[in-house]
């Protein structure tokens, strides 16, 4: 259960070679955590990445890069209801100083070289990650709690009902029942 | 404002405060590092102990809020309350402990509690931990010119013996405590534990312990039997046959929690010198009433003038013991010209000249075999009771001899017989003169063939 974060986060990475290896190698873990978890799709998810693996980044760049607007942005900010008027479709709004203030009472702040915004999907699973490996379980809980519980349902909707790729879907139904596991 | 304040888990029961120190119950301390670096911020203390439900050490999370609040370096102890007989004393030990913390013990920093898997999306951002090292205490120090034998050791080669003291690379230093067990005046310990600091905590302790269980910090779960108290040290390391020794001595067990790791190697070996030191001693001897003493060599000496203790030899012995081949010695005092504890001693009196030994004081260095011109000195490390008993003993002497022409005090005869031998004919050497008249007597003796190869030179005598 403890790796459910780190796979999400590098499921959710831009899927280049280097990541696609780090997948391969780790299948066998995610089996693990799948039947921990109580859900049984990562062997559908294992089988969409091996033999849809030429599109794959192609619809990760259509459904989550753009250019221009895309049907599923993966940052928090964009997907929290109850925002002020003038944050909403905003980027960078007040979640993402809010995680941003997790982070750095873990002692970590998001790498220049990420190139990437701190209320990333895959950046925010990452930090999980971290926190659940440190035993920093009051960040952990504020993460999974206050952040990825709050948007991960609605992002992986959009997600599953957008994305023509099987490996797409089925990560989005991974992701939202892990995220409703480790917050139960 | 007490530097020191008490945080305390709301699940571990305890409710009374620690007499004169500010004590806080926080709701799941153990897993809420904010909440204990706000009840650290309203104390405005700069110490900090833990009582911690649930664990023995304290999350590196937790370690890192309190640290932005406020707390020092080696100022956050934990205890582990879960199932502990006398919470309040062990809080108290560990606050006895902080209480000796020397301000400004560095360390080396750390950046992230655990190497981070991506390095591509998250950097370290500050400062969550220090790792001990070694820490030199200059009022203890003999200084550079005397004594450098902690950067003569170093594995690491993070000391600097240049200076007027030894200077300590904090990023370099890897806290194997080689240079803490070799320090002739024991000025060196690690950060956050000082033998004084732990001292002041076992003194506690052992108020109310069966035994103590000494860890290393990185000791996975160490054992600690019923009635017995955990002390969490960061190497065994720092760990001698004096600090066991005056525990047993006090009627209480202590058993060594390693890591596995080379910082612990030497505890094996430590505690089997001890043992072979105790021997088939009965267990306890008259309670000692003097303060629990763990520096280096007193602690291994004055726990075997209690016990009566068995010769022992070993590498983790502190006491080095030193045999004198008398006929090779000539009294010339190079050895205890360079002693730097004064455990060789060359005495000059009105009666003649001594060589005198302290085994007490012999802390096994080596500077006195490294030294010797007749290589008259064999070292070994080893504790020998009996010879401790009797404190300075006299290795070598000479009575006082005059000279036959002057009456001016002479050299030590077997120095002088030496000189004869590795000069032969050269002023000085007559046994029975000193060297200004047996250079008057030479010049009187036309025949004298070094003088008469010098004049052939057109060499000045002066």
């Amino acid at each position: 259960m403890n790796g459910a974060p780190q796979l999400l986060s590098h499921w959710w990475s831009r899927p280049v070679d280097e990541e696609l290896a780090w997948w391969r190698d780790t299948w066998e873990a995610a089996v693990a955590t799948d039947e921990a978890l109580g859900t049984c799709l990562v062997d559908e998810l294992r089988a969409a990445a091996e033999t849809g693996g030429d599109g794959l980044l192609e619809e990760y760049e259509r459904l989550l890069v753009g250019p221009g607007q895309v049907p599923c942005n993966p940052y928090e900010s964009l997907w929290r209801a109850g925002q002020p008027r003038l944050e909403q479709g905003r980027l960078m709004a007040a979640v993402a100083g809010e995680v941003t203030q997790v982070y750095g009472d873990l002692g970590l702040r998001v790498g220049e070289g990420a190139h990437e915004l701190p209320d990333h999907v895959a950046v925010e699973w990452e930090a999980l990650a971290y926190a659940v490996d440190s035993g920093a379980d009051e960040q952990a809980e504020r993460l999974l709690r206050d952040h990825l519980a709050e948007w991960m349902p609605g992002f992986c909707a959009a997600v599953g009902a957008e994305t023509t790729h099987p490996f797409y879907r089925t990560l989005a139904q991974i992701t939202s029942a892990w995220t409703a596991a480790l917050a139960e | 404002m007490s530097p020191t304040a008490v945080l305390v888990c709301s699940d571990a029961g305890v409710d009374a405060p620690l007499d004169g120190l500010p004590t806080v119950v926080v709701d799941d301390l153990c897993h809420s590092p904010a909440a204990a670096a706000r009840a650290l911020s309203t104390l405005g203390a700069t110490r900090v102990v833990l009582g911690l439900c649930d664990r023995t050490s304290a999350s590196s999370a937790l370690r890192s809020a309190l640290r932005r609040a406020g707390a020092e370096p080696f100022g956050i102890e934990a205890v582990g309350l879960a199932g502990a007989e006398w919470p309040l004393a062990l809080l108290a030990a560990a606050a006895a402990r902080l209480g000796r913390l020397s301000q400004g013990d560095p360390g080396r920093p750390v950046l992230a509690a655990r190497p981070l898997s991506r390095q591509s999306l998250f950097s370290p951002s500050a400062v969550i931990d220090y790792e001990p090292v070694a820490v030199l205490d200059r009022s203890l120090c003999l200084g550079s010119d005397r004594c450098a034998l902690c950067a003569e050791i170093c594995p690491a080669n993070a000391i600097a013996g240049g200076g007027r003291y030894p200077q300590v690379d904090a990023s370099a230093c890897t806290a194997c405590a080689e240079c803490i067990r070799r320090c002739p005046a024991g000025a060196l310990h690690l950060s956050g534990a000082a033998p004084s600091q732990v001292a002041a905590q076992l003194e506690r302790l052992l108020e109310l312990a069966d035994g103590v269980v000494l860890a290393c910090a990185r000791a996975e779960s160490p054992a600690v039997p019923a009635g017995w108290a955990l002390v969490t040290l960061p190497s065994l390391g720092v760990v001698t046959s004096g600090w066991i020794l005056q525990i047993r001595a006090r009627g209480r067990e202590v058993r060594l929690a390693g890591c596995g790791g080379p910082c612990c190697a030497r505890a094996a070996a430590t505690e089997g010198l001890a043992h072979r030191i105790v021997g088939d001693r009965q267990w306890p001897v008259p309670t000692p009433t003097t303060s629990l003493q763990l520096r280096e060599p007193a602690a291994t000496v004055e726990a075997c003038g209690w016990i009566g203790a068995a010769p022992a030899a070993g590498d983790e012995s502190p006491l080095g013991l030193l045999a004198l081949r008398s006929e090779r010695c000539t009294l010339c005092g190079a050895c205890a010209t360079s002693c730097p504890t004064a455990a060789l001693q060359l005495d000059e009196g009105d009666d003649g000249t001594t060589l005198r030994y302290a085994h007490a004081a012999c802390t096994g260095c080596g500077r006195c075999v490294a030294v010797c011109p007749e290589n008259a000195l064999d070292l070994t490390r080893a504790v020998d009771p009996v010879l401790l008993e009797r404190g300075s003993i006299e290795l070598l002497g000479a009575p006082r001899e005059e000279c036959v022409v002057c009456g001016a005090t002479l050299p030590p005869a077997p120095l002088r017989r030496r000189l004869g031998e590795m000069l032969p004919g050269v002023a000085g050497s007559d046994l029975s003169m000193c060297a200004a008249c047996a250079r008057r007597a030479g010049a009187a003796a036309p025949d004298h063939p070094q003088r008469e190869e010098r004049a052939d030179n057109g060499e000045d005598e002066s």
